[in-house]
């Protein structure tokens, strides 16, 4: 086998697949990440909803009783809690990855996470 | 001369060779950012030497023996993941020997064997895990598949020399 | 036979190299970063680990979190602090006794604008519960008369309290937890650690976090503004945080040890950054009751640093901060000396 160690076509190959890479990870930037909610209950993960699904509705069973949670339209939400204080359903809306709510009498979790980096390291509040 | 028993000899000795390398491989940590299980192919060299030299038939053979090799000492999945890649990589380069010639060298040879290895990796990873998750990871494939084949290129043309020497024993060139 | 040899310490050395950059890329990367959430102190326990054994320290971090709840909490039968609150003397631990005379230590410096004694005007209270209720006038000032943490005594391990008064070290709780995170961060050597307690911040390792500062109008999830930090102790109280709503009022849970009803002035939230957890935790609430001015003073005895968010929106931020915060919400406006 008579061949040299790298010819032009060989360049133009890499140049081709490197131009490839590069396209798309400015498309992956670009188009929609694909976001997970994670459901977790006293710790551990129960359950895990894909936010780019149309609806879909979960039921927790907390520390005292029932949490709905729904997802909808790329974002997910506490509809309701058997908990008292209700703070878990006023958390509104999640939408971004980093994203959560919890029910502390309830010790459930939801939190919302996909591929791109989180911005900043945690919140304090 | 030329017989069946000394081409096979060296079909063995090859496919032991692919097989050390690709311990070799398993040895270095695997990657962070690469999903389980997609490797990197250094055995890549010994079939593709096969593939140049010896013809298409022994470079498929080593290829298989690999990953039969590899069902024995890690199973199922892996054996699958392995063939997958390793026919689909063996593929490439013996389509590019065919039809592409010395117009392409060691380096771009070796690339597209690369990039078809990993790719046949994930798609064997796709297929088990029933998830297109994986398919993210495409870009960072195709990168470490250019640099891989870089460097398998590189490292084949050193070696040439020693493994024509090396076949030279089996009297199979 | 020359060039044979050339080409096997090429391969050699390519081997090597590979080998090396392995092993090099080995001991980066075996710090994973691990993620955990849990519960513990009545909030959530989110921590970021970067460790050899990150869910082991984790584990470890929760665990230690819940061992003093119970040693601390007043809400807990038998917890030290409950039973002080009973007797009105009680033996306490070393770690109890070290927390104590920390915390008294901040009741002293800021004139009492936080007190460890507000026990009973925070179960008068009941603030965020469902059994909230709006105490009488004469009630409240009968409960801030007992308000005094001179009257705290410590004896060695001994302890003893005024006959009227309660414990209540919810304005330190968050901060000592994440104090105890640092440590164990410590012991295992991890390399990075972010653990939120509630929100409460314990920055652990190498490096600069991004830490956003909760928007006090919105959800936990909406930030207003990012600080970066090096290793350090952030923590914010704001008037969002727990309250409770009665005739079209809200009632939110910073007590003032003073006239015995929540703090009212133009803050929305005070956010200190400084070297302890405790102290972070406890500042946070005494510049809320003491406002920017008189917090000042404060922070510069306790060397710490610290973020107004006012009601009006604008921000006031501490002399060393000025450079580290970036605004990310234009609603909010730096406020900038004339």
């Amino acid at each position: 086998m008579e061949r040299k160690l790298i010819t032009k076509n060989d360049i133009l190959l890499i140049v081709a697949i490197v131009l490839i890479i590069v396209i798309s990870f400015v498309f992956k930037n670009i188009s929609n990440e694909n976001l997970t909610a994670e459901i977790y209950f006293d710790g551990k993960i129960t359950d895990t909803v894909n936010l780019s699904a149309k609806e879909e509705k979960k039921i927790v069973t907390g520390e005292n009783g029932k949490t709905i949670i729904e997802a909808k339209d790329g974002k997910i939400y506490f509809s309701s809690s058997c908990c008292k204080d209700k703070v878990c359903v006023r958390s509104g809306e999640l939408e971004k990855n980093g994203d959560f709510a919890s029910c502390l009498p309830e010790k459930v979790i939801v939190k919302v996470i996909g591929e791109k980096k989180e911005q900043i390291d945690a919140i304090v509040y | 001369m030329k017989t069946k028993t000394q081409k096979i000899a060296l079909t063995g000795v090859l496919a032991a060779q692919a097989l050390a390398l690709s311990f070799l491989e398993n040895l270095l940590p695997a990657l962070p950012f690469l999903p389980p299980g997609v490797k990197l192919g250094l055995s890549n060299i010994v079939t593709m030497f096969c593939a140049g030299s010896l013809g298409f038939t022994t470079a498929f053979c080593v290829t298989v023996i690999k990953s039969l090799f590899v069902f024995l000492t890690r199973g199922a999945t892996a054996f699958f993941m392995s063939l997958g890649g390793g026919l689909l990589s063996t593929l490439a380069m013996c389509l590019m020997i065919k039809f592409v010639k010395n117009k392409s060298g060691y380096v771009g040879v070796a690339v597209a064997s690369s990039v078809c290895h990993n790719f046949g990796q994930l798609a064997v990873s796709i297929i088990i895990t029933k998830t297109t998750a994986m398919l993210s990871y495409a870009p960072v494939l195709l990168l470490s598949a250019v640099i891989m084949g870089f460097i398998t290129g590189t490292v084949l043309k050193l070696v040439m020399p020693l493994l024509i020497k090396q076949s030279k024993h089996f009297k199979s060139l | 036979m020359k060039k044979n040899k050339m080409i096997i310490a090429v391969v050699a050395v390519v081997a090597a190299a590979l080998i090396i950059t392995a092993v090099v890329c080995d001991s980066f990367f075996s710090q994973k970063e691990y993620e955990d959430t849990g519960f513990a102190m009545g909030a959530v326990i989110a921590q970021k680990i970067k460790a050899e054994n990150p869910e082991e320290v984790a584990k470890e971090i929760i665990n230690k979190i819940r061992i003093t709840e119970n040693r601390i909490s007043w809400r807990i039968e038998k917890s030290e602090i409950a039973k002080l609150n009973k007797n009105k003397n009680a033996e306490i631990s070393d770690e109890t006794k070290k927390y104590l005379s920390d915390t008294i230590d901040v009741c002293k410096k800021s004139n009492g604008a936080v007190d460890l004694t507000v026990g009973n005007l925070t179960n008068a209270w009941n603030i965020g519960s469902e059994n909230f209720r709006i105490p009488q006038k004469n009630e409240l000032e009968a409960i801030i008369e007992n308000v005094d943490w001179q009257k705290v005594k410590t004896e060695n391990n001994f302890v003893t309290i005024g006959d009227n008064q309660s414990i209540d070290l919810g304005f330190v709780g968050k901060g000592i937890a994440c104090d105890e995170a640092k440590a164990i961060l410590q012991k295992h050597q991890a390399k990075q650690g972010v653990i939120s307690v509630g929100g409460s911040l314990c920055l652990f390792g190498n490096g600069t976090f991004d830490i956003g500062i909760r928007n006090p109008h919105g959800n936990v999830n909406d930030y207003m503004a990012v600080l970066s930090l090096e290793e350090c102790f952030v923590s914010t109280s704001g008037n969002y945080e727990r309250f409770s709503e009665k005739g079209g009022k809200k009632y939110h849970h910073i007590l003032s040890t003073y006239t015995g009803y929540p703090v009212e002035n133009n803050l929305l939230s005070v956010t200190v950054v400084c070297s302890s957890g405790l102290l972070s935790d406890a500042l946070s609430t005494a510049c809320y009751c003491l406002g920017f001015e008189k917090s000042l003073e404060l922070l510069e005895e306790y060397n710490a640093e610290a973020v107004f968010i006012f009601d009006d929106n604008t921000v006031k931020v501490t002399e060393n901060l000025k450079e580290k915060i970036e605004i990310k919400n234009n609603e909010f406006e730096l406020w900038k000396e004339n």
